[in-house]
């Protein structure tokens, strides 16, 4: 299990991007890490990761994040952590050296899927087969605890919802996934659980099945979270109107 | 050792084409310069000194591109690290894993060099020995193209130079890769990199030679104490 106990981080210049978190992360769960830009989602996920420096405490299994176990933890993120002037093959080479429970099967199928090249440098791939690759590089390391920060971008909706449903025959159960996205309705069905950040503080965290029981969807539950307003759009466009001026 | 091999190998992918892409520029404008020398020496409006006076330079600015090609590169993207620092690899290790890779650089750079001096020699021999210098590397020719010789004896101390500048320069290029890549670090830590490749472009151009060797062994010390304390501080790099 991951504990994040009284977690704070505050970037130089005095802005607080994360605010006293408190948070668990159990084996098996799928978390869908939810909040608007700045909320402190990809902070929280850096942190964890020791990417940043924070106040407060992050545990994996009672041992604090080191490089001893941060194997058991892999990252998928928009900002990319494969090598660009590499092959993915040769990635594959790399994790296996690096990584002992890297998933050489679970590489293959997933190369085949979205049907990436795995002899092309990864720099000569589209946007979207990138974010692709950096997904499956995320899926494969062999890790306990799977990371994924807007992991989706540049995707089209097919590709998408059909990687959902390969993501969810193909996770162990011992495996935790983390999912950062702003996609809401698409991974309603994927997640298990639903953590709400807003200004670097957890504003809600709710199961699924528990919103299932109340008949509340999860976007509703979300708009409810950040009290949304959907006269703002009329108001915008009142003003933008040539009576408004 | 396999994954120490294997790191720095993907370290290598990161940056290799852009060092190819120096080495095939300095190519060319080796060869031009030499054309041109030829017919500035020909046409005898120079003195031949003057006209090899350039070629330093043109070595220098290759260095310089060497030097941003590898502080661009060597596995330092803003990505990768992400991967780097998940591996059971301390990142000490990882910064002397860079820093030989910049080094064999460096050194490929000096041997490019004089393969590139002995064949434009031979090429372009003429009546009178010819000697070509790329930064203290001498090959010299007789009139029948017989090799003369190869880095004389008389010229070991500046052998020993350009040995001590490459291991400077790939340790500074892998130590300014490192700070550039993490956006930390005040303006003084730049501050010993570039004197290193400055002091390397200089000493065959104005200062003493017993001078510049001093300077870039302090600065040399200087970077490399700072990388590895830098390296080992602790974990997380973040400094905001």
């Amino acid at each position: 299990m991951i504990e994040i106990k009284d977690l704070e981080k505050t970037y130089a210049g005095g802005s607080r991007a994360l605010d006293h978190i408190d948070l668990e992360l159990h084996p098996g769960e799928i978390v869908g890490l939810f909040g608007p830009n700045g909320a402190g989602k990809t902070t929280l996920m850096k942190c964890i990761f020791g990417y940043l420096r924070y106040n407060g405490k992050i545990t994996l299994d009672g041992d604090p994040v080191t490089r001893k176990n941060i194997a058991r933890l892999s990252f998928g993120t928009c900002e990319h952590s494969f090598f660009p002037g590499i092959t993915a093959d040769d990635h594959a080479l790399f994790y296996r050296d690096h990584f002992e429970t890297f998933d050489e099967r679970r590489f293959r199928v997933l190369m085949d899927f979205f049907g990436l090249p795995t002899d092309r440098k990864i720099r000569h791939m589209s946007a979207g087969q990138q974010n692709q690759f950096e997904v499956i590089m995320a899926l494969c390391q062999g890790a306990d605890y799977i990371f994924l920060d807007e992991p989706f971008a540049g995707n089209d909706i097919f590709n998408r919802e059909d990687f959902y449903k390969v993501l969810l025959g193909m996770l162990g159960p011992g495996e935790m996934l983390m999912l950062s996205t702003h996609l809401i309705e698409e991974v309603s069905g994927l997640i298990s659980r639903a953590v709400l950040l807003d200004k670097g503080k957890i504003i809600g965290d709710r199961q699924i099945s528990e919103l299932e029981e109340e008949g509340t969807s999860l976007v509703g539950c979300i708009k409810a979270a950040y009290s949304y307003r959907p006269d703002r759009v009329y108001e915008a466009l009142d003003q933008l109107s040539p009576e408004g001026q | 050792m396999k994954k120490i091999s294997s790191l720095f190998g993907a370290c290598a992918a990161e940056s290799f084409a852009g060092v190819l892409c120096v080495l095939g520029c300095m190519g060319i404008v080796e060869i031009v310069a030499f054309v041109l020398r030829g017919i500035i020496r020909d046409a005898g409006s120079f003195g031949e000194a003057a006209a090899d006076s350039f070629l330093p330079f043109i070595c220098a600015l290759g260095y310089l591109g060497m030097f941003l090609a590898l502080v661009r590169g060597s596995g330092n993207s803003r990505g990768s690290r992400y991967t780097v620092r998940r591996l059971r690899v301390s990142e000490r290790t990882t910064f002397l894993v860079r820093a030989v890779y910049c080094i064999l650089c460096f050194a490929l750079f000096i041997l490019f060099q004089a393969v590139m001096i002995f064949l434009l020699a031979f090429f372009y021999r003429h009546g009178r020995y010819f000697s070509g210098g790329a930064e203290y590397l001498f090959v010299s020719l007789r009139a029948d193209g017989f090799l003369y010789s190869i880095i004389p004896l008389k010229d070991i101390w500046m052998v020993l130079m350009n040995a001590a500048c490459v291991v400077f320069s790939g340790t500074a290029a892998a130590y300014m890769a490192v700070l550039i890549r993490d956006g930390i670090g005040p303006i003084i830590s730049y501050a010993v990199p570039v004197a290193v490749i400055l002091l390397f472009l200089m000493r065959s151009l104005f200062v003493p030679f017993v001078l510049v060797f001093v300077l870039l062994t302090i600065c040399w010390l200087l970077c490399l104490y700072s990388a590895l304390v830098y390296s080992g501080d602790k974990w997380g790099w973040d400094r905001s």
